[in-house]
């Protein structure tokens, strides 16, 4: 395009890789255009995420397109009582060489690819599930003494089933924080329905081949775009005070917190913040964070990270609710 | 390419300077009027001796608010804060204070030139945005409000109107607190008024303001009075009417004893008629008992009140009714022969209230004018002699014990040397010749030295307030000694709406004054006064007509 400056003509390009994805996947997985656009951003900005829906809504099909759409190394983990750390990790096998010498080399685990889907995490144990927490975080895995680093891009796509509680293991509270966002599915309206079995009936004829439409590089060029994406310092001053605004007795606090919070967010829960409505503006096609991209990351950036007391989940408060409270109360001009 | 940032930065810039500086005016013109209610109010409650003139409030409260404007429009502002505002009320997706921060932080410079090229067409109006807020609008709503009070207050001042004593004047009318307020006299120290001090305006009238003064007003000599403007005339009180505890409080009995009369004479009617029951007629007879102005009257009640068959009670009542009709006539006959004394009296007596304070003479001590006041003296009482009979005398013929021979032969040699003398004269004895005294009534009332019954004259004043009536027929004279020589200006100087016509000319030229009191009896009728300030404004007039 003629008279555009480089920066913008990158910025147009890459957001138009983008939406060429999400077309794509949409191509795949009708409606949840909320959840597609939350996992699009963590993976602009290398964040892991935890879908949650109830089954039979697609997590692992949007997942598993996904990996398959980017080119990249997808690979799947299934979640059981059984798993063993190992089993994600990998472990150091024993293995001889041809002049019979014995020595130990190291097999790697699914965890070793640029895209995992970790299918019902909460069913494995808090050990295996911890086993994850180094990965997830440092990007690195530790096994036998010896670390093995992750190769970027590396992401986790887990997905959990709010219902079926037995036979499950919560995941501990280090564990959920790591995740950049928690993205729920919803049941599809009965036009969505009507679509998805439209979609299956051709399916069921011969469905067409995925083609890949974002290569590593590109990911990792619109991930260095999203990380200039300059933001002005009223808006970090409005993600603080929200981010504040969780914690109980804070001064910014609206009583729903106060009365069913028992811990508030974390600073990482401010990062992801901040990093969220860069790729939300990035691919709003803005220069700039605006409030709007701060506002429609809050709730997938916080609603794993706010803590509830006894009341609040005795009286069963939704954590959506009450950060919902905090965007209202919270003003975008101090 | 930054050109047009620039531009909207320098205009939030000016803007934002303004609305500090606006900020700054408010806080100091609100600071500057609460020091002004507070010093006001201190003022007004005998708390600050020192009065500063109401143009150097001003130019304090100016002051004040330059100090506030200077320290508003100084004071740190944050530009960012702004463009943030800016970028919110316009929807401009915060690409304005984006800019300010990759500025300032020096940040990516391609997002910098971007986010220029995106607000180059910008059209924006910052004052949109950047207005006062709510918080200040409220401030300004009470500076503004602590103004209206401030000038309220100044205004009732400058009026006269008792401030802080409002209530006090709404409800007893402005005769019972005071009329005349002259602010730069309300806090410094009495002082008689005196031929040296009477020279400066503000000396002329002399302010009681401590609380337990009452009334509160203008206390003046009587020689001071024509002295006076119009309006300090209208509310003076001549001193001796203080000084001996006369104040000019309404005495009850008159119109108590009508209102027992009306009552009773009611009571009468409604018991004729049958409208009230035995009990009924008898509380009220009990509580019109209680408020009888006599004992004899108390006891006629009582007894009526007790009593058993309806011929008793008419009887009494009856009885009760006659005693009130005989006090009403006595206290008016009372009153018509203390004006005639008055009258009298007044029309010889001068400066005595200056005597009664022991003061000297209050007349301008040049010796010119004291001879054109004897010539002009002498003059007006040929005058008055050849028109009625009565009118001003010379203050000389006050002398005590003086035989009518002796004063005649003062009052001819023309009052030269009556100015000086007559306040002490007067003073020893307040004492009047039966040539000075004109009037009948007056004759009876005086003894043999010349005393009216024994009182001091301004305990006649004081009495006067029980006479209703002045002779109206009479023509008294001003002299006119002190007065411009030009009719048109003495016109327009002294007798617009004082009840004084232009009686023409003297053999000197000097142009001579006439005091109407049928001209006074229609102001008093139309100002609606009561009674007792009917009679000492009455008796204000003919002690200024019949002095010099």
């Amino acid at each position: 395009v003629i008279g555009r400056m480089p920066l913008e003509e990158k910025l147009s390009r890459s957001r138009e890789r983008f939406h060429k994805l999400s077309e794509e996947i949409h191509r795949v997985i009708v409606g949840q255009r909320e959840t597609i656009r939350g996992a699009l951003i963590c993976l602009l900005c290398g964040g892991h995420a935890l879908l949650e829906g109830v089954p039979g809504l697609g997590k692992t099909l949007m997942v598993k397109t996904i990996g398959q759409l980017l080119g990249l190394k997808f690979s799947r983990i299934q979640f059981t009582p059984d798993l063993m750390p190992a089993d994600i990790l990998g472990t150091n096998i024993l293995m001889e060489n041809e002049s019979g010498r014995r020595y130990f080399e190291f097999a790697q685990g699914p965890i070793f690819a640029n895209i995992v889907l970790a299918d019902e995490i909460n069913r494995a144990t808090p050990k295996t599930q911890s086993a994850l927490l180094e990965a997830m975080q440092e990007r690195n895995v530790t096994v036998g003494g010896r670390t093995y680093p992750l190769e970027e891009p590396f992401m986790v796509l887990a997905t959990q089933n709010p219902i079926e509680m037995e036979g499950t293991y919560p995941l501990p509270e280090a564990q959920v924080d790591r995740f950049f966002f928690k993205l729920l599915l919803h049941y599809p309206s009965q036009a969505e329905l009507d679509e998805i079995l439209v979609r299956r009936a051709r399916a069921m004829e011969g469905t067409q081949p995925l083609e890949k439409r974002l290569t590593r590089e590109e990911l990792l060029e619109a991930r260095d775009l999203v990380g200039q994406m300059p933001i002005a310092e009223p808006l970090r001053h409005y993600i603080v005070r929200l981010v504040g605004a969780t914690h109980p007795a804070a001064e910014d606090a609206p009583p729903s917190v106060n009365d069913f919070i028992e811990y508030g967010a974390s600073p990482r829960a401010g990062i992801a913040l901040l990093w969220g409505a860069k790729a939300n503006a990035f691919l709003e096609g803005q220069l700039n964070v605006r409030v709007e991209d701060i506002q429609q990351v809050f709730l997938p950036a916080l609603r794993h990270r706010l803590i509830r007391n006894f009341r609040g989940e005795a009286e069963g408060v939704s954590v959506d609710e009450i950060l919902q409270e905090i965007l209202t109360k919270i003003p975008e001009v101090k | 390419m930054e050109g047009r940032y620039l531009e909207i930065e320098r205009e939030v810039i000016r803007r934002r300077r303004w609305l500090n500086t606006l900020s700054g005016l408010r806080m100091g013109v609100t600071f500057a009027l609460i020091l002004t209610v507070i010093y006001l109010v201190s003022v007004e409650l005998g708390l600050l001796g020192m009065i500063l003139p109401w143009w150097t409030l001003l130019a304090l409260n100016c002051l004040a608010a330059w100090i506030g404007a200077r320290w508003g429009r100084n004071r740190p502002m944050s530009l960012q804060r702004d463009l943030y505002l800016l970028d919110r009320a316009f929807a401009l997706h915060e690409r304005l204070s984006t800019i300010y921060e990759l500025r300032q932080r020096s940040g990516s410079t391609d997002f910098l030139r971007a986010l220029y090229r995106r607000t180059q067409d910008l059209v924006i109006h910052p004052h949109k945005a950047l207005s006062l807020t709510r918080q200040e609008r409220r401030g300004w709503v009470v500076a503004g409000s602590l103004m209206a009070a401030c000038l309220l207050f100044l205004g009732l001042w400058f009026a006269g109107i008792p401030t802080l004593q409002m209530g006090q004047w709404l409800s007893q009318g402005p005769e019972a607190t005071s009329s005349t307020i002259i602010n730069e006299n309300r806090t410094k120290p009495e002082q008689p008024i005196s031929d040296s001090n009477t020279s400066s305006p503000d000396a002329r009238t002399q302010v009681s303001s401590r609380p337990g003064d009452q009334p509160r007003s203008t206390c003046v000599d009587r020689d001071s009075i024509p002295k006076l403007s119009s309006e300090e005339q209208a509310g003076a009180i001549i001193c001796e009417d203080i000084s001996q505890g006369s104040t000019p409080t309404p005495s009850a009995s008159p119109t108590k004893s009508q209102r027992l009369s009306q009552a009773l004479a009611e009571l009468k009617d409604q018991l004729d008629r049958g409208e009230l029951s035995w009990d009924e007629l008898k509380e009220q007879l009990e509580q019109l008992a209680q408020e009888a102005t006599t004992p004899q009257l108390q006891e006629a009640l009582q007894q009526a009140a007790k009593a058993n068959t309806t011929e008793q009670l008419q009887r009494q009542l009856d009885e009760a009714l006659s005693q009130l009709q005989d006090q009403l006539s006595e206290q008016q006959q009372a009153s018509d022969s203390a004006t005639a004394t008055r009258d009298g009296r007044d029309g010889a007596q001068g400066n005595s209230s200056q005597q009664n304070n022991g003061t000297p003479g209050t007349e301008d001590g040049s010796p010119q004018q004291t001879a054109q006041q004897g010539e002009d003296s002498t003059s007006a009482n040929q005058q008055t002699t050849q028109a009625t009979g009565t009118g001003p005398q010379g203050q000389d013929n006050d002398q005590d014990g003086q035989s009518p021979a002796e004063q005649a032969s003062n009052s001819e040699q023309g009052g030269k040397d009556s100015e000086s003398t007559a306040g002490a004269q007067n003073s020893s004895s307040g004492s009047q010749s039966p040539s000075a005294q004109g009037a009948e009534s007056q004759a009876q009332q005086m003894s043999p030295s010349g005393d009216a019954a024994g009182q001091e004259p301004g305990q006649e004043i004081r009495d006067s307030s029980a006479t209703p009536s002045v002779p109206l027929s009479e023509k008294l004279f001003i002299h006119g000694g002190l007065l411009p020589r030009d009719p048109n200006l003495l016109e327009r100087m002294l007798t617009r709406g004082i009840p004084v016509d232009l009686s023409g000319l003297q053999a000197d030229g000097t142009p001579s004054l006439r005091l109407n009191l049928q001209r006074v009896e229609a102001l008093l009728q139309s100002r609606d006064l009561p009674p007792e300030l009917r009679n000492l404004v009455r008796a204000y007039f003919l002690a200024i007509a019949g002095g010099r």
